[in-house]
């Protein structure tokens, strides 16, 4: 099997940090894993940049956007 | 608190089982950082291994307080053949499949056997493995996906792995009876307890491989001759680790030790660790 493949299996997941209890929950960014265990513990030891208090993934295709149609599973403006 | 000798030495030679075989492992995982599928598997690689670095220099610095040993020089100046690292993580991996397959036994093998201590009643170790427990946690789930994402022929792979991975991971946990560490509260519980709760986490990954129940019946059932067994290091009599995978842990090349962070003592004096000279405070420091 070659380096860097990309399966069909990969999905994306949408990270959500939390840096202080009193802040809001923030998206932070993305990871695609082809489960769920790696999304988890791929977004822990990448957004390890601040001592999170809270930290989670959830799949990018549960995402529905309530503005536009057509953009469900996408978050972020890009 | 103080514990009787036997106690007290039985207690050594269990931890440093513990930190050397997550030292072992860390070096497993700096060394096979290019074999990563994907960008976030070097990412992934790299924080565990950092992980499982912290967790033996955390034990080794508990010792060095606790057993008044020599700063460093558990780390720097033992010989391999002192070294307690698990024989599971003697054999270089063969592929992709066995990296992940030893990985997930080592793991699960070293966090069974910390549990016994972390509802012991020696607290300064029931915290530190409880600290590792919380980190290992996402290293498991990390090993746990990879081992999902296996393709067909990795799984094929994964079979004839587990013929060379079981036998060594189960005669780990071998232990000769009494154990010290039970009798002392140290330990809730016998070793022989935490391999059979070792084999039940493993089961569903050994039925889910063809022929792999009787791999790990045929690994079960070969026990550990006590006359070539060294209890203390938990591998055979004599065994030391591979040179090429000693010689990346502890590198002897000029330009490796300069790349090193100075340390404040010196690790050239071949301190005798096990005849526990004791430091001398009173000598001057540079």
């Amino acid at each position: 099997m070659p380096l860097g493949r990309s399966t069909s299996l990969d999905r994306v997941f949408e990270v959500f940090g939390r840096d202080q209890a009193e802040r809001p929950l923030s998206h932070i960014g993305s990871i695609v894993a082809p489960n769920q265990e790696l999304a988890v513990a791929r977004a822990r030891i990448l957004y390890s940049e601040r001592p999170w208090v809270e930290l989670c993934v959830a799949p990018a295709e549960s995402f529905m956007n309530c503005l536009q149609q057509g953009r469900d599973g996408r978050v972020g403006l890009a | 608190m103080s514990y009787p000798a036997a106690v007290s030495q039985a207690l050594e030679s269990e931890l440093l089982c513990l930190a050397d075989s997550n030292w072992v492992l860390g070096h497993w995982y700096i060394n096979c950082i290019l074999n990563g599928r994907e960008l976030t598997d070097f990412t992934s690689m790299a924080g565990i291994a950092e992980e499982k670095l912290g967790h033996a220099r955390a034990l080794f610095r508990f010792m060095e307080e606790h057993y008044e040993l020599p700063e460093y020089q558990l780390e720097f100046a033992r010989p391999a053949d002192q070294v307690h690292g698990m024989e599971l993580l003697d054999a270089p991996p063969g592929n992709w499949a066995d990296f992940v397959l030893t990985l997930y036994l080592a793991d699960k093998a070293l966090w069974r056997f910390a549990d016994t201590l972390r509802t012991g009643g020696f607290a300064p170790v029931a915290n530190l493995v409880t600290k590792f427990g919380e980190e290992a946690y996402f290293h498991q789930l990390c090993i746990d996906g990879w081992l999902k994402a296996l393709d067909e022929g990795e799984r094929g792979d994964l079979a004839a792995a587990l013929r060379g991975r079981l036998p060594p991971v189960f005669r780990w946990f071998h232990s000769p009876a009494p154990d010290p560490l039970l009798e002392a509260g140290i330990r809730t519980e016998p070793l022989a307890h935490a391999k059979d709760r070792f084999a039940a986490d493993v089961q569903d990954l050994i039925e889910s491989v063809p022929e792999g129940s009787s791999a790990s019946s045929t690994a079960l059932a070969q026990g550990v001759d006590p006359t070539d067994w060294d209890a203390q290091r938990r591998r055979p009599q004599g065994s030391v680790l591979p040179p090429r995978l000693w010689e990346s842990m502890t590198p002897t090349s000029e330009a490796a030790k300069l790349a090193r962070r100075p340390l404040a003592v010196s690790i050239d004096d071949n301190i005798d660790l096990f005849g526990k000279v004791k430091k001398d405070d009173t000598e001057p420091q540079f």
